[in-house]
Protein backbone atom coordinates (compact mmCIF):
# COMPACT_ATOMS: atom_id res chain seq x y z
CA UNK A 1 0.00 0.00 0.00
CA UNK A 2 2.76 2.40 0.26
CA UNK A 3 4.19 1.91 -3.11
CA UNK A 4 3.19 2.37 -6.88
CA UNK A 5 5.34 0.30 -9.28
CA UNK A 6 4.62 1.14 -13.45
CA UNK A 7 6.57 -0.22 -16.37
CA UNK A 8 5.92 1.27 -19.89
CA UNK A 9 7.86 -0.27 -23.10
CA UNK A 10 9.14 3.33 -25.00
CA UNK A 11 10.69 2.83 -29.11
CA UNK A 12 13.25 5.18 -28.27
CA UNK A 13 16.93 4.40 -27.19
CA UNK A 14 17.46 5.15 -22.99
CA UNK A 15 19.99 8.05 -23.93
CA UNK A 16 16.80 9.78 -25.55
CA UNK A 17 14.56 8.67 -23.05
CA UNK A 18 16.25 9.71 -19.78
CA UNK A 19 16.49 13.26 -21.03
CA UNK A 20 13.03 13.41 -20.58
CA UNK A 21 13.80 13.51 -16.81
CA UNK A 22 16.54 16.00 -16.66
CA UNK A 23 15.40 18.89 -19.50
CA UNK A 24 12.83 21.06 -18.18
CA UNK A 25 11.37 21.67 -21.40
CA UNK A 26 11.03 17.99 -22.63
CA UNK A 27 9.84 16.94 -19.31
CA UNK A 28 7.01 19.35 -19.64
CA UNK A 29 6.22 18.49 -22.91
CA UNK A 30 4.45 15.02 -20.87
CA UNK A 31 4.01 16.65 -17.31
CA UNK A 32 3.32 19.95 -15.81
CA UNK A 33 3.65 23.53 -17.40
CA UNK A 34 7.09 24.62 -15.63
CA UNK A 35 9.68 23.21 -14.51
CA UNK A 36 13.06 23.84 -12.93
CA UNK A 37 15.26 20.78 -12.93
CA UNK A 38 18.79 20.75 -11.75
CA UNK A 39 20.28 17.30 -12.74
CA UNK A 40 22.86 16.77 -10.15
CA UNK A 41 23.14 14.81 -6.83
CA UNK A 42 20.86 17.35 -4.30
CA UNK A 43 19.22 19.42 -7.32
CA UNK A 44 16.31 21.12 -7.54
CA UNK A 45 13.56 19.00 -9.13
CA UNK A 46 9.90 21.73 -8.93
CA UNK A 47 7.27 20.91 -11.20
CA UNK A 48 4.49 23.02 -11.69
CA UNK A 49 1.96 20.23 -12.43
CA UNK A 50 -1.17 22.81 -12.52
CA UNK A 51 -2.29 25.94 -11.01
CA UNK A 52 -2.95 24.05 -7.86
CA UNK A 53 -0.59 21.74 -7.64
CA UNK A 54 3.33 21.83 -7.62
CA UNK A 55 5.54 19.15 -6.70
CA UNK A 56 8.69 20.07 -5.13
CA UNK A 57 11.73 17.30 -5.32
CA UNK A 58 15.10 16.88 -5.21
CA UNK A 59 17.70 14.80 -7.52
CA UNK A 60 19.21 11.60 -4.70
CA UNK A 61 20.30 9.67 -7.60
CA UNK A 62 21.56 9.83 -11.04
CA UNK A 63 23.36 7.77 -13.06
CA UNK A 64 23.35 8.64 -16.64
CA UNK A 65 20.66 6.86 -18.92
CA UNK A 66 19.99 3.94 -16.57
CA UNK A 67 18.88 5.10 -13.46
CA UNK A 68 17.17 8.53 -11.29
CA UNK A 69 16.18 8.77 -7.86
CA UNK A 70 14.67 11.91 -6.98
CA UNK A 71 12.19 12.69 -3.80
CA UNK A 72 8.70 14.31 -3.90
CA UNK A 73 6.44 16.26 -2.09
CA UNK A 74 4.01 18.79 -2.41
CA UNK A 75 4.40 22.82 -2.08
CA UNK A 76 2.46 24.83 0.53
CA UNK A 77 2.86 22.42 3.31
CA UNK A 78 6.38 23.62 5.62
CA UNK A 79 5.14 20.56 7.96
CA UNK A 80 5.61 17.94 5.40
CA UNK A 81 9.15 17.73 4.10
CA UNK A 82 9.19 18.61 0.45
CA UNK A 83 9.88 15.39 -0.52
CA UNK A 84 8.36 13.00 1.81
CA UNK A 85 7.81 10.02 -0.67
CA UNK A 86 10.28 8.87 -3.11
CA UNK A 87 10.00 7.76 -6.84
CA UNK A 88 13.03 5.87 -8.85
CA UNK A 89 13.20 5.60 -12.64
CA UNK A 90 15.33 2.76 -14.17
CA UNK A 91 15.62 2.71 -18.11
CA UNK A 92 16.73 -0.87 -19.45
CA UNK A 93 17.22 -1.24 -22.79
CA UNK A 94 14.79 -3.82 -24.42
CA UNK A 95 14.27 -4.86 -28.18
CA UNK A 96 14.89 -1.95 -30.36
CA UNK A 97 14.11 0.54 -27.19
CA UNK A 98 13.75 0.93 -23.35
CA UNK A 99 12.02 -0.44 -20.66
CA UNK A 100 10.96 2.42 -18.11
CA UNK A 101 10.11 0.81 -14.78
CA UNK A 102 8.99 3.57 -12.17
CA UNK A 103 8.95 2.94 -8.63
CA UNK A 104 7.13 5.37 -6.15
CA UNK A 105 7.35 4.84 -2.63
CA UNK A 106 6.59 6.26 1.01
CA UNK A 107 3.06 6.83 -0.06
CA UNK A 108 2.41 8.80 1.97
CA UNK A 109 4.17 8.19 5.05
CA UNK A 110 1.41 7.28 7.22
CA UNK A 111 0.97 3.96 5.60
CA UNK A 112 3.40 2.71 6.24
CA UNK A 113 2.74 2.58 10.58
CA UNK A 114 -0.51 1.78 10.08
CA UNK A 115 0.62 -1.23 7.85
CA UNK A 116 2.31 -2.09 10.25
CA UNK A 117 -0.03 -1.80 13.01
CA UNK A 118 -2.41 -3.85 11.03
CA UNK A 119 0.09 -6.29 11.54
CA UNK A 120 0.61 -6.03 14.79
CA UNK A 121 -3.37 -6.47 15.25
CA UNK A 122 -3.59 -9.60 13.19
CA UNK A 123 -0.15 -11.43 13.69
CA UNK A 124 -1.35 -12.20 17.90
CA UNK A 125 -4.67 -13.33 16.01
CA UNK A 126 -3.42 -15.83 13.29
CA UNK A 127 -0.71 -17.31 15.92
CA UNK A 128 -3.61 -17.87 18.02
CA UNK A 129 -5.91 -19.98 15.39
CA UNK A 130 -2.79 -21.55 14.24
CA UNK A 131 -2.27 -23.03 17.92
CA UNK A 132 -5.86 -23.77 18.30
CA UNK A 133 -5.97 -25.87 15.08
CA UNK A 134 -2.48 -27.48 16.02
CA UNK A 135 -4.44 -28.10 19.52
CA UNK A 136 -7.45 -29.40 18.59
CA UNK A 137 -5.61 -31.34 15.74
CA UNK A 138 -3.31 -33.36 18.59
CA UNK A 139 -6.56 -34.52 20.48
CA UNK A 140 -6.89 -38.07 20.11
CA UNK A 141 -9.99 -38.41 17.83
CA UNK A 142 -12.93 -39.91 19.42
CA UNK B 1 -7.54 14.83 -3.62
CA UNK B 2 -5.86 17.77 -2.39
CA UNK B 3 -7.98 17.48 0.67
CA UNK B 4 -5.91 14.36 1.75
CA UNK B 5 -2.60 15.35 1.04
CA UNK B 6 -3.55 18.59 2.93
CA UNK B 7 -5.41 16.15 5.75
CA UNK B 8 -2.17 14.12 6.22
CA UNK B 9 0.32 16.92 6.12
CA UNK B 10 0.13 17.92 9.74
CA UNK B 11 1.78 16.04 12.57
CA UNK B 12 -1.10 16.48 14.70
CA UNK B 13 -3.62 14.79 12.60
CA UNK B 14 -0.73 12.07 11.35
CA UNK B 15 -0.85 10.94 15.21
CA UNK B 16 -4.80 10.96 15.27
CA UNK B 17 -4.82 8.86 12.40
CA UNK B 18 -2.54 6.54 14.33
CA UNK B 19 -3.90 6.61 17.33
CA UNK B 20 -7.39 5.59 15.76
CA UNK B 21 -5.98 2.92 13.67
CA UNK B 22 -6.26 0.19 15.79
CA UNK B 23 -9.38 0.65 17.21
CA UNK B 24 -12.34 3.63 18.36
CA UNK B 25 -11.94 6.07 20.24
CA UNK B 26 -14.32 9.41 21.45
CA UNK B 27 -13.28 12.97 20.57
CA UNK B 28 -12.59 12.91 24.23
CA UNK B 29 -10.40 10.26 24.44
CA UNK B 30 -8.60 11.55 21.36
CA UNK B 31 -8.30 15.40 22.91
CA UNK B 32 -6.54 14.58 26.04
CA UNK B 33 -3.48 12.93 24.35
CA UNK B 34 -2.74 16.53 23.18
CA UNK B 35 -1.29 19.70 25.20
CA UNK B 36 -3.71 21.67 21.95
CA UNK B 37 -6.73 23.31 23.32
CA UNK B 38 -9.87 20.63 22.52
CA UNK B 39 -11.54 23.09 19.72
CA UNK B 40 -8.13 22.45 18.30
CA UNK B 41 -8.57 18.77 18.17
CA UNK B 42 -11.70 18.83 16.77
CA UNK B 43 -11.31 21.39 14.16
CA UNK B 44 -8.18 18.86 13.04
CA UNK B 45 -10.71 15.70 13.58
CA UNK B 46 -13.39 17.57 11.46
CA UNK B 47 -10.59 18.19 8.43
CA UNK B 48 -9.68 13.87 8.57
CA UNK B 49 -13.97 13.57 8.28
CA UNK B 50 -14.20 15.05 5.29
CA UNK B 51 -10.94 14.29 3.68
CA UNK B 52 -12.84 10.82 4.19
CA UNK B 53 -9.73 9.49 6.37
CA UNK B 54 -12.12 9.31 9.30
CA UNK B 55 -14.97 7.20 10.21
CA UNK B 56 -17.61 8.67 12.57
CA UNK B 57 -20.01 6.88 14.66
CA UNK B 58 -22.22 8.12 17.02
CA UNK B 59 -23.82 6.29 19.94
CA UNK B 60 -26.06 8.07 22.45
CA UNK B 61 -23.99 11.61 23.02
CA UNK B 62 -20.63 9.90 22.47
CA UNK B 63 -19.02 9.95 19.25
CA UNK B 64 -16.53 7.45 18.21
CA UNK B 65 -13.61 8.10 15.26
CA UNK B 66 -11.73 5.61 13.41
CA UNK B 67 -9.21 5.49 10.47
CA UNK B 68 -10.97 5.08 7.12
CA UNK B 69 -8.45 2.70 5.22
CA UNK B 70 -10.90 3.71 2.25
CA UNK B 71 -9.45 7.21 2.25
CA UNK B 72 -6.16 5.95 2.32
CA UNK B 73 -6.84 3.36 -0.96
CA UNK B 74 -8.31 6.68 -2.71
CA UNK B 75 -4.54 8.55 -2.77
CA UNK B 76 -2.95 5.49 -3.57
CA UNK B 77 -5.39 4.77 -6.93
CA UNK B 78 -4.83 8.73 -7.40
CA UNK B 79 -0.88 8.25 -7.80
CA UNK B 80 -1.41 5.52 -9.55
CA UNK B 81 -3.65 6.99 -12.39
CA UNK B 82 -1.33 10.19 -11.96
CA UNK B 83 1.40 7.62 -13.34
CA UNK B 84 -0.77 5.88 -15.85
CA UNK B 85 -1.75 9.22 -17.42
CA UNK B 86 1.92 10.66 -17.70
CA UNK B 87 3.85 7.69 -18.81
CA UNK B 88 1.36 6.97 -21.84
CA UNK B 89 1.86 10.77 -22.51
CA UNK B 90 6.06 10.77 -22.17
CA UNK B 91 5.72 7.37 -24.21
CA UNK B 92 3.63 9.36 -27.19
CA UNK B 93 5.84 12.32 -26.79
CA UNK B 94 8.93 10.81 -27.76
CA UNK B 95 7.39 8.18 -30.09
CA UNK B 96 6.22 10.43 -32.15
CA UNK B 97 9.16 12.05 -31.89
CA UNK B 98 11.57 9.37 -32.84
CA UNK B 99 9.08 8.82 -36.06
CA UNK B 100 9.86 12.15 -37.33
CA UNK B 101 13.47 11.55 -37.49
CA UNK B 102 13.62 8.47 -38.65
Amino acid sequence: MSEVVHEIYIEASPEVVYTYFTEAEKLIEWMGIEATLEPKQGGRFEVTINQERKVIGEYLELVPYSWIVVSWGWEGREDVPPGSSTFEVRFTPHRSGTLVHLRHYNLPEIAMPLHAKSWEHNLPRLQKALEDSLRNGAQPQK
Amino acid sequence: MNSIIQAIAEPNRREILQMVARRELTAGEIASHFSISRPAVSQHITILKEAGLLLERREGTSRFYQTDLEGFKELIDFINFFWDEKLLKLKKVIEVKQRKIN
